[in-house]
């Protein structure tokens, strides 16, 4: 009897570490990354809410669209646009880390939707690091994307995992109420989009590009509302709100109008289609472009060196 | 013994519950509405969890979309859901769409987006059951200004 109680005993207490092994297999790494990240910086003291930060920045960057809209552009793929692999040697600070992380996972997109394979495992080596330095690798399947980027066969597997790595990381990082990391990510992601389309557009003009960037303007007004909640109490946000508020300050000028139209919903071949039926026009003169990338250049550059 | 026997047979019982919770609502739901992505290019996921008793708020995720560009949302239900869940678009205020149109409730719908801007996904179960899904938000296609559909 007392053998059989020992043994539940003991089978029940290994059941509950094993358990609370599982469950914060990934809560230990990262706690102590962040010293240097403000640590009065607190979700609970911010003047808009961590949940409402969420909210508002959950997806402000897909590499996956801008990357896409690039390629269709025609133009051909440029990797001196991009930020270098190897560079994450430099960044010692944690917001440093966690911006570029973005940057490079901007990078990534642009790297994977052209399909160009032989620089992948570079740049996700740098990711690989960064993200360990921010205490979230554990999100990223170095190993199986490294060898799906290798054996060249099923790129969209590629693109999806290294796309649903960063969402998992982001989720990961406001469960754990570290917005703050999670929008320098963010920011770095976006600010390179913008940053490859300015490029692109200085080559080729395109049209498409140029409203898609004009239509930046209300990603920048939510993103100067993000940085400044987060200056208040950090140092790396509040130069990055100096340099937001320069960039919104050129963007007031830009307008664009909407034509309101009813959404229409109707079965085509067995799916529910939605079309939403506004028109937006973009105004946006070319000196404003010229500004735009500019400043957007200068923002970036002060981030990636 | 038998008090021993029952100790261990009562937390195999609340142990496998959580499990069966996590086989419904976890990863195979993830695969699921992956695999009826299809070929589109997947953007982001949303993980869906309602308590029961929130018919008519549901639970709330906002997403940035942009305009020109052809969207499909695929959501896969979680198998002890009483019913599908109901996903409504909203701009601001206004109710773009639903999944929910000619009586029934589509685990699919595509979005022609013609205004960049914060939209919200707000999903509900109108019984107000408890349920769980998973959505996937993937690329269909992006459009010229001279492509897009009329």
């Amino acid at each position: 009897m007392k053998k059989i109680f020992s043994t539940a005993l003991g089978a029940m207490t290994s059941l509950s570490v094993v358990l609370s092994l599982n469950s914060c297999s990934s809560c230990s790494q990262g706690q102590g990354e962040l010293a240097d990240f403000q640590e009065s910086q607190d979700d609970t003291t911010l003047i808009v809410s961590a949940e409402v930060v969420g909210d508002m920045i959950q997806n402000i960057s897909s590499p996956v669209e801008m990357a896409n809209e690039i390629k269709s552009s025609g133009v051909q793929f440029s990797q001196s646009t991009l930020n270098a692999a190897g560079q994450e040697g430099k960044y010692e600070t944690s917001f440093k880390r966690a911006v570029n992380l973005g940057v490079y996972a901007a990078d990534l997109g642009y790297i994977n939707t052209f399909g160009k394979n032989l620089v992948v495992v570079d740049y996700l080596s740098s990711i690989k690091r960064l993200a360990d330095g921010i205490g979230v690798g554990q999100f990223l399947n170095f190993t199986l994307l490294s060898r799906m980027a290798k054996d060249n066969t099923n790129l969209d597997s590629l693109k999806q995992l290294s796309v649903s790595s960063f969402n998992e990381i982001d989720k990961y990082l406001r469960e754990q109420k570290r917005s703050n990391v999670s929008t320098a990510i963010v920011v770095g992601t976006w600010l390179e989009g913008i940053h490859i389309t300015g490029s692109v557009i200085e080559q080729t003009k395109d049209k498409g590009l140029i409203d898609r960037l004009g239509e930046q303007k209300n990603i920048v007004e939510i993103l100067q509302i993000v940085i400044h909640t987060y200056a208040r109490s950090d140092n790396d946000f509040k130069a990055l709100a100096t340099e937001i508020d320069k960039l919104k300050a050129i963007y007031d000028n830009v307008r664009i109008t909407t034509e309101m139209g009813q959404p229409v919903t109707k079965e085509v071949d067995g799916m529910l289609v939605i079309e939403q039926n506004e028109i937006t026009t973009v105004e946006i003169t070319e000196e404003q472009v010229a500004q735009i990338i500019a400043q957007i250049k200068s923002m970036r550059n002060s981030i990636v060196e | 013994m038998k008090h021993i026997l029952l100790a261990i047979v009562a937390l195999a019982a609340l142990t496998i519950p959580s499990n069966n919770a996590a086989a419904q609502c976890g990863d195979e739901l993830m695969k699921q509405a992956l695999g009826a992505m299809g070929n589109y290019q997947y953007i982001k996921d949303f993980d869906i969890k309602l308590a029961a008793g929130t018919s008519s708020t549901g639970t709330k995720f906002s997403v940035v979309l942009n305009s020109r560009t052809h969207y499909q949302i695929n959501i896969a239900n979680g198998s002890t859901n009483a019913e599908k869940v109901v996903v409504q678009i909203f701009d601001g205020d206004k109710l773009i769409g639903t999944n929910f149109a000619n009586g029934k409730t589509f685990e699919a719908f595509q979005f022609i987006c013609s205004k960049t801007g914060a939209y919200k996904l707000q999903v509900s179960c109108p019984g107000g059951g408890e349920a769980c899904a998973r959505a996937v938000l993937s690329l269909v296609k992006q459009y010229s200004e001279a492509e897009m559909p009329k």
